[in-house]
């Protein structure tokens, strides 16, 4: 019975904490004049109170059709997000796999500054540097181009870190070994390193991927040129005329992370926990 | 471990198909998007004159007409033409009948006769009445002068009679002033005599009494004289003025006298007719329009025909809308388009408001036989404005809230990157005809892109694709003539 009334408890948060996705669902196959018969209340600010109905009226497909094949904009942005997503993690997976790799290995002078300054540098909101990042930019010439939010994506301090945390985690015996066998430092760091970190390495890639997939200071900031404007600032503005498109478009731009998501999720719940883990 | 591996292939499985299916509605969505875009021609604006072509229906009509007249009441014989039936110079149009003719001959005659007689009576009456006349002033003038002599007399004699009292009054006076000294010297003296000498007096006081009283009758009896002669010679020259006036004037002689000249003009041309056996012949070759007589009747004293005069030639009569008044004046060099042929540089004669006036009626003379009668036709008018810098198709201009507009194409940067959109541009129409406006160079950029031509309807912020210069140039070459097709078929291009 106690069982029951637990489990009774955590399914009314469950569904409290889903139900802006829920939301996303309903919207997604409901008429413009239904969403907007409940939503003029907050949208066209008239006297009463939004209301939502979970399953709709009168369901219709008008959304799905008009995002598939009325909204060019939307698969442009997809794939800019795509792009920016690929590079950004593949960037991360060169520079990032290799740095974690030489802190967790390799002892040398100032590591802990390093590290300590790793820490620093994740913990600042993107705000704080977003100054010094356009300036170094400018300086550049890779303001208004893809490069611009893909190059501090690259240097991101957040997957080393992680990575850095699975690295740590192998036995210095394993590496003694490999190395008694007369294996590289090359040869160790991809048969071995790699290998046995894999699960934080997924892991970061799982969640810079989610960072990057929804990122919108960087893009707005050094991304003058619409065409290079990632899914997440689509539909910036939303109105009662086009609150169910929108509603459509922000379901289809959440599978792909919701995708990502299940695909990593076991190798994240190690990565989160392993960020969580003190040294 | 297997089953995590699994699990996880299954999701990256999942997202690769993901991929597949976003990347398929991507060729989708821009293929469907390139069906729904408008596609439209440019062209940037011009420097050109802005030129009016007016058309104005109407028909050729003749210029003038004439009225065949003949002498009244004559009795028709035969009618020779009919109507709509062209005639020579000359053409026997009727015959009259010859007795009927003869008959009106001499009654003109008769008539004529009679006033020669009237005449000759009034003017042996307008004698006698003459001598009468003189009579009477002379009598009147007669008796003035006897009335002048008899008041003047009685005058004279009045004065005679008044002065002789006069006289005898002034010797009673002295007689008196006598007596009176006579008396003052004896009351001084004291004679005795005085009461004898008062006696006198006395009698010589009553004696200058009574010629006092008859010297006042004389001057009555002259004052009686004068006045006597004054209305008398009043009376007597009024009646000399009668005399002189009392002849009235008399016309009668002048009038018939103008009825005679009337007759022999009358005469004449019966005479003439009845020597061309009755017949009435056309005065100029033409058209017969209407036929006002019928056989067997006598001849009215109007129009027993209407025709057309050749040599006054024809003439095309229109109506046009008001508002083209400004592009038309009279004077202006036009063409005719007929069915068969053309006329060149004809000129327009007049344009009068309609009784309506909402239309203008437009005429123009035509060379003689250039045309026929009743013929339809369309005049054609070209006007051609001062030199525009700025000018654009009048397709290009569209109105909302009465402010005119265009649609510019300018290259934006947006999210399918950079593409042309559809710019509203409010301009100020200087002036526009049916195929071209001229804009105001302030509110128009030389190097604009104006969309000319669109598949479809275009709202400012479109995206809009633009055709091929080729295509374009033919595009508005096509949408030009079709607007003058139109424009000759009489359908105006309303925008």
């Amino acid at each position: 019975m106690k069982q029951a009334a637990r489990i009774l408890i955590l399914a009314l948060f469950a569904i409290v904490a889903a139900s802006p996705v829920i939301f996303l669902l309903a919207g997604t196959f409901t008429g413009s004049s239904e969403i907007t018969g409940n939503i003029s209340a907050v949208l066209a600010k008239e006297d009463g109170y939004a209301r939502w109905n979970f399953i709709p009226q009168y369901p219709t497909m008008q959304n799905i059709v008009e995002l598939l094949l009325d909204a060019p904009e939307f698969f442009q942005m997809f794939w800019n997000s795509i792009k920016i997503v690929l590079f950004t993690i593949a960037g991360q997976l060169l520079f990032g796999m290799a740095a974690a790799w030489g802190m967790a290995c390799y002892n040398f002078r100032g590591k802990k500054y390093i590290y300590m300054l790793y820490i620093i540098m994740m913990m600042m909101p993107f705000q704080v540097t977003m100054l010094s990042e356009y300036l170094v930019l400018d300086k550049l010439k890779l303001l208004d181009t893809s490069a611009a939010v893909i190059l501090p994506g690259i240097f991101s301090t957040f997957p080393v870190f992680i990575m850095y945390r699975f690295f740590c985690g192998i036995p210095e015996s394993i590496i003694e070994a490999a190395k008694i066998d007369g294996a590289s430092e090359i040869q160790i760091f991809l048969r071995i390193g790699i290998p046995l970190g894999s699960s934080g390495i997924i892991s970061a890639v799982v969640l810079s991927f989610l960072e990057c997939w929804n990122m919108i200071e960087q893009p707005v900031t050094f991304l003058e040129s619409k065409n290079l404007w990632p899914l997440s600032l689509f539909l910036p503005e939303v109105n009662e005329n086009n609150a169910g498109f929108s509603l459509c478009a922000s379901f289809a731009a959440l599978l792909p992370a919701v995708f990502v998501f299940l695909a990593g999720q076991d190798y994240l719940e190690q990565g989160i926990s392993a960020s969580a883990s003190k040294e | 471990m297997k089953q995590k591996e699994n699990h996880t292939i299954f999701w990256i499985k999942a997202i690769l198909w993901l991929l597949l299916v976003i990347f398929i509605f991507t060729i989708a969505s821009r293929a469907a998007d390139s069906f729904t875009i408008a596609k439209v021609s440019i062209e940037n604006p011009s420097a050109r004159k802005i030129q009016y072509n007016i058309q104005i229906q109407g028909r050729v009509v003749k210029n003038r007409e004439l009225p065949v007249i003949t002498q009244p009441d004559i009795l028709i014989k035969s009618i020779l033409v009919n109507e709509g039936q062209r005639v020579q110079k000359g053409a026997v149009l009727a015959k009259l009948d010859i007795a009927s003719l003869n008959e009106c001959i001499n009654s003109i005659e008769s008539e004529k006769k009679i006033l020669r007689l009237q005449n000759k009576d009034l003017l042996a009456n307008r004698e006698q009445a003459e001598a009468q006349r003189n009579r009477n002033i002379a009598r009147a003038e007669q008796d003035l002068t006897q009335v002048q002599i008899q008041n003047k007399e009685a005058v004279l004699l009045a004065e005679k009679e008044l002065d002789r009292a006069q006289k005898a009054l002034e010797k009673q006076k002295t007689k008196l002033y006598k007596l009176k000294q006579k008396l003052d010297t004896a009351r001084k003296k004291n004679r005795q005599d005085i009461s004898s000498i008062l006696a006198k007096k006395k009698e010589q006081e009553s004696l200058v009494s009574a010629f006092k009283d008859d010297v006042s009758v004389k001057k009555k009896a002259l004052t009686a004289a004068r006045q006597t002669k004054k209305s008398e010679e009043k009376a007597a020259e009024r009646e000399v003025h009668d005399a002189y006036s009392e002849l009235s004037s008399d016309s009668s002689i002048d009038i018939n006298n103008i009825s005679i000249n009337n007759y022999n003009i009358q005469l004449k041309k019966l005479k003439k007719l009845k020597a061309q056996k009755g017949k009435v012949c056309a005065p100029a070759g033409g058209i017969i329009t209407a036929l006002m007589i019928t056989v067997g009747q006598k001849t009215p004293d109007t129009a027993i025909f209407t025709m057309t005069d050749d040599s006054a030639g024809l003439k095309f009569i229109g109506q046009m809308d008001a508002e083209d008044a400004r592009y038309v004046s009279a004077g202006d060099t036009v063409s005719l388009k007929l069915a068969d042929k053309n006329i060149n540089d004809i000129h327009i004669t007049s344009i009068e408001t309609d009784e309506s006036r909402e239309f203008l009626n437009v005429t123009a003379l035509l060379p003689a036989k250039m045309s026929s009668i009743g013929e339809s036709a369309v005049m054609e008018a070209v006007q051609m404005s001062g030199n525009y810098n700025c000018t654009v198709p009048a397709t290009a201009v569209y109105q909302e809230d009465s402010k005119n507009y265009v649609l510019v194409a300018e290259v934006e940067n947006t999210i399918m990157g950079s593409q042309d959109i559809a710019r509203k541009v409010e301009v100020e129409v200087l002036e526009k005809n049916n195929l071209y406006a001229a804009l105001d160079p302030d509110t128009l950029a030389n190097d604009s892109q104006v969309i000319i031509n669109t598949d479809r309807y275009v709202n400012p912020g479109d995206r809009i694709r633009i055709k091929s210069s080729g295509y374009s140039q033919s595009a508005s070459l096509l949408a030009h003539n079709l607007m003058l097709s139109q424009l000759f078929s009489g359908s105006l291009y309303s925008h």
